[in-house]
């Protein structure tokens, strides 16, 4: 606690220091500017029926809903916002602890002369989030906003700085560990007056986070106050880019880890080469027990600190996306991602009359390259890895190209074929037939045919399979979208498990859904089965499970 | 830039804590270090009992001949998990004259082991199948006096009122076949027992072995359920504690023992039992699996 003090000490002293820079009266500013208030709301309903053929969970309530509203006002430098959430009760596949209404997001904010000050809840990321990413994903169920103070200073000649301290969100409530950071970036083109015309542009970044939670484990001497620190780097030269971040973090025994006192790190590389037609990125990483929570104890999307980004595509094709994608895994992988898009010469005999789009995509994540060390003796260090070493176990392997090409003015198609093997082992999905074991190998295939019939009307449809010989088997899908501008929409999709191996699950999976837009409003409603799967974003995951009704999503602003 | 070097300066100094011995002042390096040759197949589980309530031991004296087991068997596990809600370790012991193989009707899978023979020497159970006791409180007992017991246990405070907070660790690996477990016992109150003990038990779920049922005959891939499989420590537990047990200790034993081969360790569980080894009453109970 003594430390905690210090740090107290230290923000206030800051915030004084800061106050010296307020000099002109702002408030007589601020009263010339007019006052804009805007805002968002969103709400997501279902009405559930039961169905025990895809083994839907009862739904005692019959109705459950996720809502919220955003409202944000600004007068001058001055801004304050807000948002109420409300779960009564929460959607399936959310965690249950989200239940209720409130006011979990508030904050007032403060801009001026560079300085800029939050108090509050606010989001934030140091570098590429390896140590720090606070953030919604409200499709994940995932908000690990920051209640606490935020000062950001922007120093001039290419030099700015952030501070933060607080706490985490935990659903409606705060975690129990406070988090203090603090992030510098330089960009040398704008410090260094002889680099400014230069066209190599560099930009240098580090940061420091710690985070203190009270030991409570009466079994083990637990790290109160775990430290971590990353740097960083982006280079431009022309049409190259190389950027990279290095991250390491003190001994930070967790649920996660097994509570183990080995420190983490982790290494991220990307280098992307780009002219007209052409584009290429090569990314790689090294990740070492680097999951970081401001509760240790904590699971899932639960109070994490940091975001470790898959390095395998984000397809949006619905049996690529739902089925097996893969997350991250934060105790240890080493990951490869290579991309490759251009475009074939319009009024070509290969590009066609419109030119052709081709992009090419293949990733590989494997486990560490490590050596168990004994549990039990004094150190508790878990393992030992080599650094940047893929080791024997492949945990994902994805292989896939997608050509687009417009035949003529009312015709586009876009191709998809994906090649892909998931280590159910590490990624433990389990789907209607129950978890599986071992390696899933599958290929997949799209055609997606938009036709524009006049500039009102235009119907864009699906079709997808998935053939593998593992888990569920082929499934099938057909979507046919309907579009009459600017106001409505209709869709229809079924999805087949024609394959599935245990004959009373190839089951039909039909939805449809119509919505109407207008202006910021939209509605849509729809209706059918849903399958159960994951629903990921940038490689973090949430576990949905299948369910049978109607559903209504209702969003605005203004 | 003098401010930021400050800043980062006390930033670091506030930072982190270096722990170079987890396990400083609580308990001694493990005795069974060295045991397992490469740890790099071992798999480790952690377990801590749910705080705010105790768990109690039924021991059900079955066997494979006897027909009324299978049925009364599902009664308990739906007792364990309903309305008792978890708070119950079943576990099966196959002792008796219907454990007795019977080769010739294709009975000849022998689940009965030693600790079992013990059990049933001191308690008399298996004579008549099934029959069950209750943190070995009472002799065993039959089923048609099971309701009255359970719901006396039910109402009572037993389970709200734990003594203990129990926590373990297992290592287990399958390679070597070998097995570690560390078991931290902390008293939650005053222990006023003179000779306290500490019963390590496994079992394991799901043997696939043919079973007489009432009903349905003759099963010959019947899965029996949680089967007495080995008792780590004596079976009526080692000496752990004596004199006292202040609130707030934690003492802790670690022992090593072989896994059987036929065993299936995914399937296996854990069980521990605190007893007063003057009356071999257990006080409590928990149960965690062998791997996660």
């Amino acid at each position: 606690m003594l430390k905690l003090r210090y740090f107290i000490v230290f923000v206030s002293t800051l915030l004084t220091y800061s106050s010296n820079l307020f000099g002109q009266n702002v408030l007589q500013e601020a009263a010339k500017d007019p006052l804009e208030v805007h805002g968002n709301f969103n709400l997501t309903g279902q009405y559930y029926l039961t169905d025990s053929a895809i083994a839907a969970p009862p739904v005692t309530e019959k109705f459950l809903y996720n809502g919220y509203a955003n409202v944000i006002a600004t007068k001058g430098a001055f801004t304050a916002g807000l948002r109420y959430e409300s779960y009564e009760n929460v959607l399936l596949g959310f965690d249950p602890r989200f239940q209720g209404s409130g006011i979990p997001y508030r904050y007032f904010g403060f801009d001026n002369k560079g300085l800029s000050i939050t108090v509050g809840n606010f989001y934030e990321q140091f570098g590429t989030g390896m140590l720090l990413r606070a953030y919604e994903e409200r499709d994940l169920g995932l908000d690990n906003a920051i209640d606490g103070i935020r000062i950001k200073y922007d120093l001039g000649n290419g030099i700015r700085v952030k501070g933060i301290a607080g706490r985490q969100r935990f659903f409606f409530d705060k975690g129990p560990g406070i988090l203090r950071g603090i992030d510098g970036e330089i960009y040398l083109n704008e410090f260094l007056s002889s680099w400014k015309e230069n066209k190599f542009k560099l930009t240098l970044g580090a940061n420091f986070l710690s985070k203190y939670q009270e030991d409570n484990n009466p079994d083990l001497v637990l790290p109160e106050n775990v430290g971590s620190y990353s740097g960083r780097f982006t280079a431009r030269y022309k049409n190259f880019s190389l950027t990279s971040e290095y991250s390491y973090k003190g001994n930070d025994p967790s649920f996660d880890n097994g509570y183990i006192y080995k420190e983490g790190q982790g290494l991220f590389v990307s280098a992307s080469y780009s002219k007209k037609g052409f584009g290429i990125n090569l990314s790689a990483k090294h990740i070492d027990n680097m999951s970081f929570r401001t509760d240790r104890d904590e699971s899932l999307t639960n109070l994490l600190t940091n975001f470790l980004p898959a390095l395998t595509k984000q397809h949006t094709y619905n049996l690529a996306a739902t089925l097996y994608p893969y997350a991250t895994q934060p105790t240890g992988e080493v990951a490869f991602q290579g991309d490759v898009t251009f475009r074939l010469k319009k009024k070509t005999w290969y590009g066609g009359k419109y030119g052709t789009r081709i992009m090419i995509n293949g990733s590989a994540a494997f486990g560490l390259d490590s050596t168990r060390l004994n549990d039990l003796d004094s150190a508790r260090k878990g393992y030992t890895a080599n650094f940047f070493s893929p080791g024997e176990e492949e945990y994902f392997q994805d292989f896939n190209i997608t050509i687009e090409r417009k035949l003529n003015k009312k015709l586009k198609l876009k191709g998809m074929y994906m090649n892909m093997m998931v280590n159910n082992d590490i990624t433990q999905y389990s789907g209607l037939n129950g978890p599986f074991k071992g390696k899933l190998y599958a290929d997949i295939a799209v055609l997606d045919v938009l036709v524009k019939l006049n500039p009102k009307n235009s119907i864009r449809t699906e079709l997808q399979g998935l053939w593998s010989k593992q888990d569920m088997g082929d499934w099938a899908t057909l979507i046919i979208e309907y579009t009459y501008s600017p106001h409505w929409f209709v869709a229809v999709m079924d999805q087949y498990n024609y394959g599935n191996p245990v004959e009373n699950n190839q089951l039909h999976y039909p939805y449809a859904t119509f919505g109407y837009i207008k202006g910021a409003n939209r509605v849509s409603i729809g209706y059918g089965r849903q399958k159960a799967g994951l629903f990921c974003v940038g490689g973090v995951c949430r576990v949905v499970p299948s369910s049978n009704g109607m559903s209504i999503t209702v969003t605005s602003s203004f | 830039m003098r401010y930021l070097s400050l800043i980062l300066v006390c930033l670091i100094l506030i930072g982190c804590d270096k722990v170079e011995d987890p396990y400083e002042g609580i308990r001694v390096v493990s005795e069974c270090a060295g045991t397992i040759s490469d740890p790099n197949g071992n798999d480790t589980t952690e377990f801590k009992s749910e705080s705010g309530f105790a768990k109690a031991l039924i021991e059900e004296y079955t066997g494979h001949t006897c027909k009324n087991c299978p049925p009364q068997a599902q009664r308990l596990f739906d007792w364990a998990e309903n309305e008792f809600e978890g708070k119950l370790v079943v576990l099966g012991v196959h002792a008796g004259n219907f454990a007795e193989l019977v080769p010739d009707e294709g009975y000849v899978t022998d689940l009965r082991v030693p600790a079992g023979y013990d059990l049933q020497e001191k308690y008399e159970g298996g004579n008549s199948a099934p029959s069950i006791t209750i943190n070995r409180s009472q002799n065993p007992l039959t089923p048609g006096k099971w309701n009255t017991t359970m719901d006396s246990l039910a109402n009572s405070s037993y389970f709200t009122s734990p003594r203990f907070d129990i926590s373990a660790t297992s290592i287990v690996n399958k390679n070597e076949n070998k097995g570690i477990v560390e078991v931290r016992v902390s008293a939650l109150t005053d222990i006023d027992v003179e000779n306290i003990g500490l019963g390590i038990y496994v079992s394991e779920d799901s043997v696939i072995a043919q079973q007489l049922h009432r009903d349905k005959g003759v099963i010959p891939d019947y899965a029996h359920r949680h089967v007495l499989r080995k008792a780590i420590t004596g079976t009526f537990g080692n000496s752990f504690v004596t004199g006292s047990f202040p609130q707030d200790t934690v003492i802790s034993q670690t022992l090593c023992y072989d896994l059987d081969p036929i065993w299936n360790a995914d399937n296996c569980s854990l069980i521990f039992f605190i007893s007063n080894l003057d009356n071999s009453q257990l006080l409590q109970a928990e149960e965690m699996h062998m791997i996660k």
